[in-house]
């Protein structure tokens, strides 16, 4: 599973990149969308590998009513609330970016990058 | 939790102070919400002198930076608020409520302005207290955040607009960089904690060297952060932005994500620790040394591009501005000569040898010298062809200015030759310290490229000063601003002066900031001393490190 | 000494009032105060030849290394001595010679201010201040030549010389700090050695020395204008002529050499072939030659001076590194004396004939005669004329006697001194002869007068000295020479200035190389217009690879390299720059696997993945492709929903049910403010060619290729202990009234009790989002007053408490 999710972790990285690197700035939103998606992977696959390189299916760390610790594996809490700060974080960003590109666009009437070249000298 | 609250104490009063100007931001009523100037100033003040009271933070990797870094944060914050509010025409903000005149940013009174300025300051100061790879993360954001939308709306011109796009999506990518740096350091140590990493590092480096995912790990960070300092590979956005927004905004932009940068620098790298051998991956006999073979070489190279890039951009810069972004970079290139150098680990050092309370104390000066200058570009202004007055950015509008414009003429002379690092003027005494730190750390090639930079820097600088100076006015003379900036940058520019005859007190306290940082914990001494009975055992001689 | 710095450093300040009210005494209330500074030095003499140093020392930084510590010893004594000195007689001349600028008043106060800062560079023991004063003298510099700053010329000879100095001075901060720290290593003083009087023996042994030496004199040579920095010094004749006696022939230009001979006891390595004195034989032997041999070409009253004053540089800078230091010291002495009275006739020639060329001029004895007269003396002096009573003449014989006491070197030397010698008498000759006594071309431009007394004083004074130099020795001469020797030498000393023939005849070898010298110098007079032409070819050759035209060089290749970097790298492209920024981390990246030699080891087994993630990772990677592809707007949100979702689903199975019911959550938000916005934005175009495209291909998968490769490599890696044990002790209380956070779920008690500073932050970042998207809408509606969609906002503020 790993060795899988390192390759879909390449692949999104690379198409945000892909997207990253297109002049219409509206493209520039996917890119970083990909990118989110791919940096919340790499945290859980950083996390939830063991060290033969495989990866199970673990519980929850939830604990059960009643008891006070949870008995025997559990997946590891720590990265999935690192995860979740990096969704919502994500989230800010996106937001942020869909109304900054469509301002942009308004304002500068294109969408295309090397038409952006106010301050260029 | 108390004693957190303790240490938080200026970052939760600068965001109530945020809250409350954002309140009366939206006031109806335009003299109450002109109060958001003096509020903002008000909490500022208050954040600087709980700062300077807070006490060291045993669980930080630099347990004493508190103070001093936030005390710093406060008082150019102080000064950026002054100058923020400077460019601000009583008159025009009455004429726009009544509906006779359009709307221009930089011209009015805007909360909303203020509380995004506050939120960075915030975002600063958290910085300042990070003990994790996620506050930092968070702190990190919440600087740039805000700067994207101030850089946005600063001016209605067009290339706010795009330095707004620009610098976004350049922050985003390199926000997700040094995301995917945190994430590998977590994955080759096991924790988010700095000081964990720290202890997880000195271990891995007594058995065998760094983790190479670590160590990609570290170095993505780096380079991610590169951004906010605006360092080669990440500094394209400077000339753009910079140019793009107005002067006060850029002002800023040249103090707040560069000293968050080199405050997240410094934790990653004072967890790393400046006790490798020379030119290798393993610890030093004596555990002094230089940081680990592959992130002293990427730092190194990028220090020296960093300085090269900027100064040689600068040369042929027609825009103020423009010319002053890339000096901007340069001074980055600078800084990160001492943050190689490191702290001086050795007990009986001076605190010449401390690089990274050079670095604080260069980024203070730097960042007030350069408010100076920035000052000086928001005070004069032109018509344009439009009708509404814009800033002036060409240098030749500086022509003579000592002569149709002594205050702000002088305040120019005096800011760039600062910048440059003239003595006695501070910015001399700044790298005057960059110099001692960085030679005394053995890094002598460096610091002879940080000279010959600096003597490229005179060319560009020079101009700054002999336009005004020595050249006679030509053509009307630039209008001021009818605002108090002027004032401002005068005060400003005597305090220099006064500071640079006695710098002490303050080198004194950027030097305690960097105590204790990136010592040897006693995790350490036992994996040194364990790699030291290991090369005993090996029958190999220990190098001794000449220093 | 601190109070006569303090006392000009008020003056400076004082100067335009003095110039207000003073009107034309001016001149003669300024030169008071240096002269009465320059009388207690005098008066400092006998002390300072009996070895005897005053030292001062008030503590200022002394964290930094610095204290505000001055020693008079002899040398310094030598250097206060000419500035205080000269300094008043150029201030009694500047006073008639500045008469009627507009802006006489700042004149002054950048000359005096100068004179301050010399001083203070004399009489500094501490390596920072040295430095802070050596700074200072090239900034008043840059001033004083920019001063007529109406002329181009002047604006740009002050640009080039602090350039060229200030890059010397940066390099020399740098070789003073690596010295200081090599100097506590010695002395086992932690933070270095600060003061230059407590330098410790044995520095040329120190494993930095070869930097040392190397940046200190990038900064004494550039400073003191040798070959081949040297081309500063004729460009900054532009400067009025009182600051070219002054600064440029007399106390600046020897700030260089000062220094030299003040490290010379502590960098010496004692022989002729150690890397310091290898070093300053080789540049001022060659800077004595080439300084002389430029000279000869020129006509310009002053660059002919200026031309010579490089050469006299080199002499001293050759005579330290030859081990003579009476001879280093008499010539400075007696150079400060007959070039500052030619500068300051020239000066005079300039004010009140209004004649700058030399080539042109002449009788010029009948309106001048006294001006003639300190000429005729200046150059007879410079000349060296044999058995002249002169100083000129003492200190050259001393120069010649050390040439042909050179060990391996006498033959070259020796050549070098009587050929730059030779050339140096055509120089006084041309200076000091022609303009009184030759043959005129024209009349002069001007009615030709003789100067008021203020600007006579201090040539005829300077003139006359240097007879009393040369006959009268012991008055002031011998001592001075003395104690500047022992400095120098750091050693007990004796001088012998001794004018008596017995004397000479002893060294009739030396005296008879100084005739030929004469000789060949009035020859080069008489055929000098042959002797131009024979020397064209060097010129063009000097015009296209001459010191200046390689300073022009540099400074155009700086200019070319900034202007192809903005073209390519900094062109304004978004695009542009996050491809630059990509490539160089993947260069960064290339270089670091390939140091380490580290390649991932890949240990994963295919086994346990079920068919359930099969199909998640083969929808993922479909999508992430497709996504790239579509030209629909709504196509691509929709994709990218899948991708979220998967995503999701995926750590919902590895135990993370919290992330993935956030990620649905927000996905979905996401999905419907895209569609929401989706209509407001541009269709997707596709700009960029297919070679681009293909390229920008490649550059990605190369990318995503590395970060496959690092997150497999991260997962074949041994982990330490989590600290998840941790959390899960401290969730719930062993004891119903336990220390701990009650929580049951592992991941929320991360958020709000161990982490909850994060989440806060958290929160705002959430909370800036939402006003920066508020404020971005609003600001639109301000200027165009249509309602655009706030839904946006308000969606995000109401976001705000979810999470």
């Amino acid at each position: 599973m790993s060795l899988l999710l390192a390759v879909i972790i390449g692949m999104l990285f690379a198409s945000a990149l892909y997207m990253m690197m297109r002049r219409s700035f509206v493209k520039l939103t996917i890119g970083l969308i990909l990118i989110g998606h791919s940096a919340n992977l790499l945290i859980f696959t950083c996390a939830a590998t063991r060290r033969d390189g495989s990866m199970e299916r673990l519980p929850p760390g939830l604990i059960e009513e009643g008891q006070t610790r949870i008995e025997g594996e559990f997946a590891d809490p720590l990265p999935f609330a690192l995860i979740l700060t990096a969704i919502v974080i994500a989230f800010a960003i996106t937001a942020f970016t869909l109304v900054l590109v469509k301002r942009a666009y308004q304002e500068v009437g294109t969408d295309d990058l090397d038409n952006m070249r106010t301050t260029d000298r | 939790m108390s004693s957190l609250l303790v240490l938080l104490a200026p970052e939760i009063v600068l965001f109530i102070t945020t809250c409350i100007v954002m309140i009366v931001g939206l006031w109806p009523k335009l003299e109450v919400r002109s109060l958001a100037m003096p509020i903002a100033g008000m909490g500022l003040l208050i954040a600087g002198v709980l700062a300077i009271n807070t006490p060291a933070n045993p669980e930080s990797i630099l347990p004493n930076i508190i103070p001093y870094a936030k005390a710093m944060t406060a008082g150019v914050g102080l000064l950026l608020v002054l100058l923020l509010a400077g460019t601000v025409d009583r008159s025009y903000e009455a004429a726009v409520e009544r509906g006779e005149l359009r709307f221009n940013p930089i011209h009015t009174n805007r909360a909303e302005f203020f509380a995004f300025f506050l939120f960075s300051l915030t975002g600063l100061m958290l910085c300042a207290s990070a003990t994790d790879l996620i506050w930092l993360f968070l702190a990190l954001e919440l600087v740039s955040l805000p700067t994207y939308v101030m850089a946005t709306i600063s001016t209605r011109k067009l290339r706010s607009q795009e330095a707004g796009v620009k610098y976004f999506f350049l922050g985003a990518l390199g926000a997700a960089i040094f995301l995917y740096g945190f994430a590998l350091l977590y994955g080759g140590t096991g924790t988010t904690n700095l000081i964990g990493i720290r202890d997880a590092l000195a271990e891995q480096a007594a058995s065998g060297g760094i983790n190479p995912i670590a160590m990609a790990g570290i170095i993505l960070s780096l380079i991610g952060i590169s951004f906010k300092i605006a360092a080669v590979p990440m500094h394209f956005y400077t000339a753009d932005v910079y140019q793009g927004a107005a002067a006060p905004v850029s002002a800023m932009l040249a103090f707040v994500p560069k000293t968050a940068g080199f405050i997240a620098m410094m934790g990653i790298l004072a967890a790393v620790g400046w006790q490798y051998a020379p030119g290798g991956e393993t610890l030093a006999a004596d555990g002094v040394g230089t940081l680990p073979r592959s992130i002293y070489v990427t730092l190194a190279a990028i220090a020296v591009l960093t300085m090269t890039v900027g100064n040689v951009l600068a040369l042929l810069q027609r825009s103020i501005k423009r010319l002053l972004a890339y000096s901007s970079i340069a001074h980055t290139g600078y800084m990160l000569v001492a943050l190689i150098a490191g702290p001086s680990i050795a007990a009986e050092a001076g605190i010449t040898s401390n690089g990274l309370g050079a670095v604080l104390f260069y980024l203070l000066v730097y960042g007030v010298t350069n408010i100076g200058t920035f000052a000086v570009v928001a005070c004069l202004e032109r018509p344009q062809p439009d009708g509404e007055a814009d800033e002036l950015d060409d240098l030749e509008d500086l022509r003579g200015l000592c002569r149709t414009r002594p205050v702000l003429g002088w305040v120019m002379v005096i800011c760039a030759l600062g910048l440059l690092g003239l003595p006695p003027l501070l910015g001399f005494w700044a790298k005057f310290l960059l110099f001692t730190s960085a030679i005394s750390a053995g890094e002598i090639a460096l610091v002879v490229i940080l000279g010959l930079n600096s003597a490229i820097a005179a060319f560009y600088y020079l101009k700054l000063v002999t336009l005004p100076l020595l050249e006679e006015p030509e053509g009307d003379a630039p209008a001021t601003t009818p605002f108090a900036s002027r004032t401002f940058a005068g005060v400003l520019s005597a305090a220099l002066v006064l500071l640079a005859i006695i710098p002490t007190g303050i080198v004194d306290a950027a030097m305690e900031a960097a105590d204790r940082a990136g010592t040897i914990v006693p995790a350490n001494i036992e994996a040194i001393e364990r790699s030291i009975t290991a090369e005993a055992l090996r029958d190999e001689p220990t190098p001794i490190i000449d220093r | 000494m601190m109070l006569s710095l303090a006392i000009l450093a008020l003056l400076s300040v004082a100067a335009p009032w003095v110039c207000r009210y003073a009107g034309p005494a001016r001149g003669v209330v300024l030169a008071a105060f240096p002269l009465g500074i320059g009388a207690w030095f005098a008066s400092k003499i006998p002390a300072a030849a009996d070895g005897e140093g005053i030292v001062e020392s008030v503590a200022w930084l002394p964290e930094l290394g610095l204290e505000l510590s001055f020693r008079l010893d002899g040398l310094s004594l030598l250097f206060a001595l000419m500035v205080t000195l000269i300094g008043a007689g150029v201030l009694l001349y500047a006073g008639a010679y500045m008469k009627g600028h507009h802006q006489i008043g700042r004149f002054f106060c950048y000359l005096i201010g100068f004179m301050t800062s010399m001083l203070g560079l004399v009489l500094a023991d501490n390596l920072i201040l040295l430095f802070i004063f050596w700074e200072l003298t090239s900034i008043t510099s840059y001033l004083l030549i920019g001063f007529n700053h109406d002329k181009k010329e002047s604006r740009a000879g002050a640009l080039q010389a602090l350039m060229v100095t200030g890059l010397g001075g940066l390099a020399m901060l740098a070789g003073l700090v690596v010295l200081a720290f090599a100097a506590g290593d010695l002395a086992g003083v932690a933070g270095g050695v600060w003061n230059m009087s407590e330098l410790p023996e044995g520095l040329s042994g120190h494993a930095h020395y070869p930097w040392i030496v190397a940046l200190v004199l990038a900064g004494c040579l550039t400073k003191s204008a040798q070959f081949p920095f040297h081309f500063w010094l004729p460009s900054a004749m532009a400067a009025p002529s009182p600051v070219s006696a002054y600064l440029h022939s007399s106390t600046m230009v020897k700030a260089g050499v000062y220094l030299i001979a003040r490290l010379h006891p502590n960098l010496a390595t004692g022989t002729a072939e150690g890397l310091w004195e290898g070093l300053l034989i080789g540049f001022g032997a060659t800077t004595m030659f080439v300084g002389a041999y430029l000279a000869t070409r020129q006509t310009l009253y002053k660059r002919l001076l200026a031309y010579s004053t490089v050469s006299s540089l080199g002499v001293m800078v050759m005579l330290i590194g030859m081990g003579h230091p009476d001879a280093a010291a008499a010539y400075i002495l007696a150079h400060a004396m007959f070039k500052g009275c030619l500068f300051l006739v020239a000066g005079i020639v300039d004010h009140e004939a209004g004649e700058k060329d030399v080539a042109e001029i002449g009788r010029l004895f009948r309106a001048m005669p006294a001006t003639a007269l300190a000429a005729v003396l200046a150059g007879i002096s410079m000349a060296g004329v044999p058995l002249a009573p002169l100083a000129g003449f003492v200190a050259k014989e001393k120069m010649i006697k050390a040439g042909l006491d050179a060990g391996p070197l006498t033959a070259l030397l020796t050549a070098l001194i009587i050929a730059a010698g030779s050339f140096t008498v055509f120089i006084a000759i041309m200076t000091g002869f022609k303009p009184f006594f030759g043959k005129a071309s024209r009349e002069p431009k001007k009615h030709a007068h003789e100067a008021p007394w203020p600007m006579l004083a201090a040539p005829v004074i300077l003139a006359v000295l240097g007879i009393v130099y040369a006959l009268v020795p012991a008055l002031f001469a011998t001592p001075v020479v003395t104690a500047a020797g022992e400095a120098i030498k750091g050693g007990p000393f004796e001088a012998a200035l001794r004018l008596d023939a017995f004397y000479y005849y002893e060294i009739s070898l030396a005296l008879g190389l100084s005739l030929l010298a004469t000789l060949i110098g009035v020859g080069i007079y008489f055929g000098r217009g042959l002797w131009v032409k024979a020397t064209s070819p060097f010129a063009k050759l000097d015009g296209v690879v001459g010191p200046a035209k390689m300073y022009d060089y540099a400074m155009l290749g700086l200019t070319k390299g900034s202007w192809a970097q903005t073209r390519v790298l900094q062109n304004g492209s978004l695009q542009v720059y996050i491809k630059m920024t990509l490539v160089a981390i993947l260069g960064m990246f290339a270089w670091a696997i390939w140091r380490t030699g580290f390649l991932p080891s890949v240990g994963t087994n295919f086994e346990r993945t079920g068919l359930l993630e099969w199909v998640l990772i083969i929808s993922i990677a479909v999508s992430a492709i497709v996504a790239t592809r579509l030209g629909s707007r709504l196509a691509t949100v929709a994709v990218l929903g899948v991708i979220g979702y998967a995503v999701a689903v995926v750590f919902a199975l590895y135990g993370g049910p919290d992330a993935a019911m956030t990620q649905f959550a927000v996905e979905t938000l996401i999905v419907v403010i895209f569609v929401l916005v989706v209509y407001h934005l541009p269709r997707f175009a596709v700009y960029s060619g297919l070679a681009v495209r293909v390229m920008d291909l490649l550059l990605a998968a190369t990318f995503g290729g590395v970060m496959a490769c690092l997150v497999l490599a991260a997962g074949s890696q041994e982990l330490f202990a989590p600290i998840s044990a941790y959390f899960n002790e401290a969730a719930m209380p062993e004891t119903p009234d336990g220390q701990s956070a009650y929580g049951r779920n592992l991941v929320n008690i991360i958020l709000v009790d161990f982490r909850s500073v994060d989440t806060l932050g958290e929160l705002v970042v959430l909370g800036i989002a939402a006003i920066g998207v508020y404020t971005l809408m609003k600001l639109r509606d301000d200027q165009e007053g249509t309602p655009v969609a706030e839904r946006e906002g308000d969606e995000d503020q109401s976001e705000e408490g979810d999470a």
